[in-house]
């Protein structure tokens, strides 16, 4: 398995300078090692330019009466010079006549020398420098006036030159490396000083999408990254403000929704109070008749008892539902919380003819969530499940353990599933149902599902949904198992596009 | 066939006839200007004579010169081989090396030269101011210092003139000494003859009046001229007796105009400092023989080494 470490910002910028800089020190070291060869070597270019300048006027008038012995002389006195090494003079032929290159002599040669004959050719001087031999030709054809009368060949050692320009360079070199290091050092306080409010810029845009709006980066400086940490601090304080405000949106939303919920609990409550009010309406008119009758008594108490309890339940449980709670996370079992709503919206069920049946896993780990703000969640899949029924039908509710590897979120999530047989959603509703106000009924506010959505997001979960056109829905509540840290992914519920279908 | 088609014919083969004549037998052949100079510094010679030349050869085109070129020998017997052998066909100089060049030769002097803008000029028999010299005859017993032995105003002519006033001249192998009831005589390079006389080794000097002349004032204060010679012309043109007459008298012709032509007026005041060419006076003629006669009779023995 292979490390991947990703290089930080202060490593990149870190590194881009030092190699720039690099460059930078390279290309001046290398450009002034040239200039100064290239000063050099012309300087000694210019010497031996007048160096064989002489030495054209030393041998112009020998040359003109081939005066091999002068020639010779002034040849040998030309080697003679500082850094010459060799001198050649040859006549127009081409052929040497005055030599002097250590003890290899020539003269009197009775051949053309190829050199000889370019150098009488040309019309300008020649300067050619031979790198490996060190040494700087330079010759010219001796022209008086239009005739010409030979050619001069000079060969200058380099050898002191080059041996000057190898000190400089290695005095440049150990002048362009201090400079570097202390480039470096320079770099990197500068790069520090840079990247660090950077840093701390990244760590509070960090610690904001975490969640902690808190935080502030409290840079005061008096350049463009303090402004940038100022504005960055008044972002976050205006997010907190703008939280705050959607938090009160949310809860506004929320009490509209468990209103809209109680409006519709309201004609199933009637029906499910009125029945034992008639029971208990029934027996307190049978009972001065029957007074005496000790069997019909307890059977009244306890008939009475029982509805007046059943009463009070369902009162309790509406009241429950309807008041506003403190928000208050705990562990739960999401089948209870299940069970509880189920058995509120039973009448309601009955009197459409709809059966309510349950599915439960059994032993399912409990999970973190505030018990009251589920329930509004279930309240609304259900209402919505016996709602999609046109006439008799069943709302399945089931849950299970779901264990999602390699999709985000991902983890081990308790799962539940709201069934319904009923008319379907139609595809192009699909993509919109958890959108606020948007309802395809009459007496929608279109703000259950938005609710749902966003509670179960705020426990860590995700609301997926699978729905065939006259065939039904299935609404899945996925809560994490173990305490939620954060939303889900993008803060938005996913919707299984997978298993969309009419 | 028509007159016109007939007379389109003829031109043909009158064309294609005419075009070899034309390149084989009346094309002339280019020819250089071959001018002589006896030099010891050939590049200085070259380079001072080269304008001069050239214009005298773009002059004479016409005559199939096509260019002009100078060969500088270092003897006087060289130029006159040179010049027997028609290799040469002009040359210039002072009277002595025209004089003997044309007698080895058979060159003829034809122009004069005014060479610095001087027709002639003299020799002038020099001593230093505290001397008591005063006279030729006081030269006896003195020595005398002369420049090289072909020099003109600075040998020839002067010892023409000291010989002429009954001076007995024996030359000295070196400064040192004198010769009794004589004067002694050394020779220097050329223009040293004044430095051994301010030098104090010799006793007189021979030059010409117009280095002399030519000197520093705080120098020339300190000296003074005892007797001057006549003059004679100071430089001449002479050409081969083989050349062309057409070319002769052309290149004649060339040179006497060049002081009247702008262009040749330059080139002239570019060669030495010459203002013009004219002919050679009938009393120059006359010194000329008397130079010729005095340099192969007097200086017979030297003379074959010059």
């Amino acid at each position: 398995m292979t490390l991947k470490v990703k290089p930080g910002l202060k490593v990149k910028v870190f590194v881009s300078f030092a190699l720039s800089y690099l460059a930078a020190v390279g290309a001046l070291t290398y450009l002034t090692i040239r200039s100064q060869r290239s000063a050099l070597l012309v300087q000694m270019a210019e010497r031996a330019r007048v160096g064989i300048n002489l030495l054209e006027l030393s041998v112009a008038n020998r040359l003109y009466r081939l005066d091999i012995l002068q020639l010779e002389t002034i040849a040998r006195e030309a080697k003679a010079l500082p850094d010459v090494d060799y001198a050649y003079i040859y006549d127009v032929t081409g052929r040497i006549v005055g030599d002097y290159h250590e003890d290899r002599r020539r003269l009197f040669s009775t051949f053309n020398d190829p050199l000889g004959l370019k150098i009488i050719k040309a019309s300008e001087t020649l300067v050619d420098i031979d790198d490996n031999a060190e040494i700087l030709d330079i010759s010219k054809p001796v022209i008086l006036n239009r005739e010409k009368l030979g050619g001069i060949r000079l060969g200058f050692d380099l050898k002191p030159i080059f041996n000057e320009m190898r000190k400089l360079t290695l005095r440049a070199i150990a002048i362009s490396v201090s400079i570097f290091v202390v480039g470096l050092m320079v770099i990197f306080v500068i790069t520090m000083r840079f990247i660090r409010p950077i840093e701390q810029l990244t760590l509070a845009a960090k610690r904001i999408e975490e969640g902690d709006l808190q935080y502030r980066v409290g840079i005061v400086r008096d350049d463009e990254i303090g402004t940038l940490a100022l504005g960055f601090d008044q972002m976050a304080e205006r997010l907190v403000q703008r939280e705050r405000e959607l938090k009160q949106s949310q809860d506004t939303l929320r009490r509209a929704d468990r209103l809209s919920s109680l409006g519709l609990l309201t004609a199933g409550l009637a029906h499910e109070i009125r029945n034992p009010l008639v029971a208990i309406r029934t027996f307190t008119q049978l009972l001065p008749e029957r007074y005496d009758d000790p069997e019909f008594r307890e059977g009244f108490q306890g008939l009475a008892l029982k509805e007046v309890d059943r009463i009070c339940g369902l009162i309790t449980d509406l009241l429950t539902f309807a008041r506003p709670s403190k928000p208050n996370v705990a562990p739960e079992n999401v089948n209870d919380v299940v069970d509880n709503i189920a058995r509120i919206l039973e009448s309601q069920a009955k009197e459409k003819g709809v059966e309510i049946s349950r599915e439960f896993g059994a032993d399912l780990p409990k999970v973190w969530i505030d018990r009251e703000q589920m329930k509004q969640v279930f309240m609304n899949l259900i209402l919505n499940a016996i709602q999609a029924m046109t006439g008799a039908g069943k709302v399945t509710l089931l849950s299970r353990t779901v264990e999602r590897n390699g999709v985000q979120p991902a983890g081990e999530f308790v799962q539940v599933e709201v069934r319904d047989n009923g008319i379907g959603i139609p595809e192009e509703n699909l993509q919109h149902i958890f959108d606020p106000f948007f309802t395809s009924k009459d007496e929608g506010s279109g703000l259950g599902l938005a609710v749902s959505h966003q509670i179960v997001q705020e426990h860590g979960g995700f609301v997926t949904v699978e729905s065939t056109v006259g065939k039904g829905t299935s609404f899945f509540v996925h809560m994490p198992v173990g305490k939620p840290i954060r939303p889900a992914v993008n803060g938005h519920a996913q919707v299984n596009e997978a298993n969309l279908s009419h | 066939m028509n007159i016109t088609r007939a007379f389109g014919f003829i031109a043909l083969c009158l064309q294609v006839v005419s075009a070899p004549l034309e390149s084989s037998v009346f094309a002339v052949e280019a020819k250089a200007l071959v001018f002589g100079r006896v030099q010891d510094d050939p590049v200085r010679a070259i380079r001072d004579r080269q304008e001069f030349v050239d214009y005298l050869a773009k002059k004479l085109r016409p005559l199939g010169i096509g260019s002009g070129k100078i060969v500088v020998v270092e003897k006087l017997h060289e130029l006159a081989r040179l010049i027997k052998e028609g290799k040469v066909d002009m040359f210039h100089d002072s009277v002595v090396p025209t004089v003997v060049v044309s007698k080895w030769s058979g060159a003829i002097p034809i122009l004069r030269q005014w060479k610095s803008g001087e027709a002639e000029y003299d020799s002038a028999v020099v001593v230093r101011k505290s001397s008591n010299i005063e006279t030729i005859a006081d030269l006896k017993g003195k020595v005398l210092a002369f420049d090289e032995p072909h020099s003109t105003s600075a040998h020839v002519i002067a010892r023409m003139y000291l010989i002429e006033n009954k001076l007995k001249l024996v030359q000295m192998n070196s400064t040192g000494g004198a010769v009794p009831n004589a004067t002694g005589f050394v020779y220097g390079a050329d223009g040293s003859a004044l430095n051994l006389l301010m030098m104090g080794r010799v006793d007189a000097a021979v030059t010409s009046s117009r280095e002399f002349n030519e000197l520093r004032p705080e120098v020339r204060e300190t000296l003074k001229i005892i007797a001057k010679t006549v003059s004679v012309p100071r430089q001449l043109i002479a050409v081969r007796k083989s050349l062309d007459p057409k070319l002769h008298r052309s290149l004649k012709e060339t040179m006497l105009e060049m002081d009247k032509d702008p262009e040749g007026q330059q080139v002239l005041r570019r060669q030495q400092k010459t203002t013009k060419i004219d002919a050679i006076p009938p009393s120059s003629m006359e010194q000329l023989r008397a130079v010729e006669k005095f340099v192969f009779s007097a200086l017979a023995d030297q003379v074959g080494s010059w």
